[in-house]
């Protein structure tokens, strides 16, 4: 420990005003902030502070996603062999260990090339604007991973991740600016210029280059076409996560863990975690109501399985209580979970052309998040006036 | 008795609260003023260096009075007057006499000051100095005495920090607490409003039954006892409106004034912060040297940082001198090493209102804090964890924005002329981008009473 904050304090003058590398300090800074807390003493205001900082909010966030990842890796490798086996080509499902093997060899090179990408796109920035970089990336980064297909090419999510970050994020000014969710902006950038490799039956389960490509459709991607749910996809398996799906949100469970986590950190809202829950679970189960002429419809799943089902549940936990991107008043936490769940719905059951709707629903539900904020504020400025006028 | 519950806020658990025992400090040998502490001072000097004084007399006045003085707290001779940059007046250090000797003031006893006029009253409370101690709402700044308040409130408990015990600092002081709320009384044809403790039964019966004011209990973690809390929730500042408010020391000086015929500069303070051995309460002189009242309870060698008030929003004083308003002095020490990957590990002896470290799961344990930001300055990220520590019905992290962007309008809409810094420093305690909230506030106050009145 002692040796490496040395050589941070060895090296600090090169990069400090009128040193050699002195356009690279907040590259620097980025390292040593790293490494070491700052000492940095309170001048102002009060004078200590909570231990809390960005970063310790943004790990916080990553670990409550660990369970996610850890699933995925293991429920790519699953896919995998199980599509092989129904293909006839292997005998009987490997052991869990050559599941996670597979699976780490398929999702970490997403993980890294994320990193690395939306890295050097946000030290470019941090150099640019003169300010320290962001630690928000730590969970950008992971979203963007888990919101892929295991087979999806990495130059796609490599040039996903820079739009993410650019426009979704650097573009309206960085940091605690920004309107729309990076993570979903990547996601949805994916989604319309790469289409075939986001959705349709094809992509969900990675296969090596070498073997031919076996179709296997979604839970959502079959019950779209309208055709019975196979037994593979009981309820039970997609609240397990063992169906098809992006890395990282096949698993309710994975996800009730991380929520679990991030509540009790107090990180995530859980005013905006229980609006979507309702807001879901009223729409699915309203328009499964007046659908009950074909069982196998998408409209008539009921609302249980919908909210098993495809990113529901990852993009309640981790994407929707994103604080920049969602509404900000406690009031109007509540009208955008409801909103973005309601919409996931509607957006799922009634669009025949893709068969989920959370992205977008959570999409839509950033954009809206400013004006419900407004009206909140403006309905607590009317009483401070009406209250004036008494 | 109006009752109130406070759901919000938050009691900090920082190491170093004094012991229930009060003793009286050695006379100080200097003793100051320092105008820094009177936000919306404009100080026209009355003495220089050299000049004899008495406790009670004036050192300068408030310009555009005639009357509002700022009084020396003990007699003895006017050592210097430090101006700092832009001529801002600072320290007016008074060299101590053996003893006091006293101006001499008009004595009223309690009940008379029921009979007195409004003028007679303000008047004398403007030549003693004790003037100084009332803070106006809007804005937390001086008083002005030529505009009558609608109404008045003392909160009689301090949730701040490590605050000290009300009973001891009104051991004794009962009839003067009472002679001050009197003539508190006859100063604005609203209501005297006292802010006490709920749910404590040991509580000094002349908190509880005052005559002439009305009672109001709080029960709630800081800033419950803060006095803006409590007029937002009693009765709102509206437009055009303004209140006065003060601490219940002063309410006692107030009443000494008026009973003893002169300015009593002695007061309870506590003696708070882990860097401070035998934390008591101790009765000392306003204004007096810092260095004279730690004396031999902290250790030389150390980095401290001595603080005028608590450690969310009280004065650093360090080498300095006792702020006339604070009921407390707080040292603690100041942040000596960066931190190897304190962020990333577990942290067991750290404090965080978040629940990101494990300290959430033992409540009643006490920590260490110092001085430092334990973390890079950020951008505003909103956690929504600025409106679960302010208790009232005001949006802060909008109010904080519309200050950013200078907006006006939407500061007055949000609320700014129910605020003081001192009501939003829990935020500042707990930002994760550790933005300075109190020191933004405060820049809006100025900005608004520049600008939008």
């Amino acid at each position: 420990m002692k040796f490496v904050e040395d050589q941070i304090h060895k090296v600090r003058p090169l990069f400090e005003k009128g040193g050699k590398f002195e356009k690279l300090y907040y590259l620097f800074e980025a390292g040593e902030s790293f490494h070491l807390v700052t000492d940095k003493r309170t001048d102002r205001g009060a004078h200590v502070r909570d231990n809390i900082d960005l970063k310790r909010m943004m790990i916080t966030v990553v670990l409550a996603m660990v369970p996610c990842i850890l699933f995925g890796i293991y429920n790519t490798g699953f896919q995998h062999y199980t599509a092989l086996l129904n293909d006839g080509q292997i005998d009987a499902l490997p052991g869990m260990v050559d599941m996670i093997v597979y699976g780490a060899i398929m999702v970490v090179p997403v993980i890294l090339t994320v990193y690395i990408t939306g890295g050097i796109v946000e030290g470019i920035f941090a150099i640019i604007r003169k300010h320290e970089i962001n630690e928000g990336f730590l969970v950008t980064g992971i979203l963007i991973a888990m919101v892929v297909p295991a087979s999806i090419p990495l130059w796609q999510v490599s040039l996903a991740t820079i739009f993410g970050v650019f426009i979704g994020k650097e573009c309206f000014g960085g940091t605690g600016m920004n309107i729309l969710n990076p993570a979903l902006t990547a996601r949805a950038f994916l989604f319309f210029n790469f289409p075939s490799q986001i959705s349709g039956d094809k992509v969900w389960v990675s296969f090596d280059k070498a073997q031919e490509v076996v179709a296997t459709a979604t839970p959502m991607g079959v019950a779209a076409s309208g055709e019975a749910l196979p037994e593979a996809y009981s309820t039970m398996n997609m609240f397990l996560g063992l169906i098809p799906g992006s890395i990282g949100e096949t698993s309710v469970i994975a996800c009730l863990i991380g929520a679990i986590i991030l509540l009790i950190a107090g990180v995530a809202s859980w005013r905006t975690m229980i609006g979507m829950l309702v807001g879901g679970f009223l729409f699915a189960w309203l328009i499964s109501l007046g659908n009950n002429t074909n069982p196998n419809d998408l409209a008539a799943l009921g609302a249980v399985k919908h909210l098993c089902m495809g990113g529901f549940a990852f993009g309640l936990v981790f994407m929707a209580t994103d604080p920049v991107s969602s509404a900000n008043t406690n009031v109007g936490k509540w009208i955008y979970g409801f909103g973005a769940g309601a919409m996931s719905m509607l957006f799922r059951i009634v669009n025949p052309a893709y068969p989920e709707g959370v992205m977008l629903a959570i999409l839509l539900m950033n954009v809206f998040a400013p004006l419900i904020d407004h009206y909140v504020v403006k309905a607590s400025i009317k009483r401070r006036l009406n209250r004036a006028r008494v | 008795m109006s009752s109130y519950k406070l759901k919000k806020g938050y009691d900090l658990r920082i190491k170093g609260e004094a012991e229930a025992t009060l003793e009286t400090l050695p006379r100080p040998t200097q003793v100051a003023l320092d105008g820094r502490e009177f936000h919306g001072l404009r100080p026209k000097m009355m003495v220089k260096a050299g000049d004899k004084v008495k406790a009670g007399s004036p050192l300068f006045l408030q310009k555009g009075t005639e009357n509002f003085y700022f009084t020396s707290p003990v007699s003895g001779t006017v050592k210097e007057v430090q101006r700092g940059a832009r001529r801002v007046l600072q320290e007016v250090i008074v060299e101590a006499d053996e003893k006091d000797e006293f101006e001499e003031f008009q004595t009223i006893s309690s009940g008379d000051l029921l009979n007195t006029s409004r003028e007679v009253i303000l008047e004398q409370i403007l030549k003693s100095g004790l003037f100084a101690q009332i803070l106006a709402r809007p804005f937390a700044i001086i008083a002005d005495p030529a505009v009558e308040p609608r109404d008045i409130f003392v909160s009689a408990f301090l949730t701040a920090p490590l605050a000290p015990e009300i009973n001891l600092i009104l051991e004794g002081n009962e009839a003067a607490f009472q002679a001050g709320i009197n003539a508190l009384s006859k100063l604005t044809s609203g209501s005297v409003n006292l802010g006490i403790e709920g749910g404590r039964a040991d509580l000094s019966e002349a908190l509880k039954n005052p005559a002439n004011a009305k009672v109001n209990q709080f029960n709630g973690a800081h800033p419950a006892g803060n006095v803006g809390i409590q007029i937002h929730h009693v009765a709102p500042i509206n437009k055009d409106e303004v209140l006065w408010t003060l601490s219940s020391q002063a309410v006692i000086s107030i009443g000494n004034l008026f009973l003893q015929g002169k300015v009593v500069s002695e007061k309870v303070i506590a003696l708070t912060g882990e860097s401070i051995d035998q934390r008591k309460h101790v009765k000392v002189i306003t204004g007096a040297a810092i260095a004279e009242v730690a004396k031999g309870r902290v250790k030389a060698d150390a980095d401290l940082r001595y603080i005028s008030g608590d450690v969310l929003s009280g004065r650093t004083v360090t080498g300095g001198f006792l702020g006339t308003t604070a009921s407390q002095v707080t040292v603690i020490p100041e942040i000596e090493k960066m931190e190897f990957m304190g962020w990333a590990l577990p942290g067991g002896e750290k404090e965080s209102f978040s629940r990101t470290f494990p300290s959430f799961l033992s409540p009643n344990k006490k920590y260490s804090h110092n001085t430092g930001y334990h973390g890079g300055v950020r951008a505003f990220v909103q956690t929504g964890a600025y409106e679960s520590v302010v208790p009232m019905d005001i949006y802060p992290v909008h109010l904080i924005k519309c200050i950013m962007a200078g907006d006006l309008e939407a500061m007055e809409g949000l609320g700014i002329l129910e605020v003081a810094p001192e009501d939003f420093a829990l935020c500042d305690f707990i930002c994760v981008s550790k933005i300075e909230v109190q020191d933004l506030l405060r820049k809006g106050l100025d900005f608004f009473r520049k600008e939008g009145c």
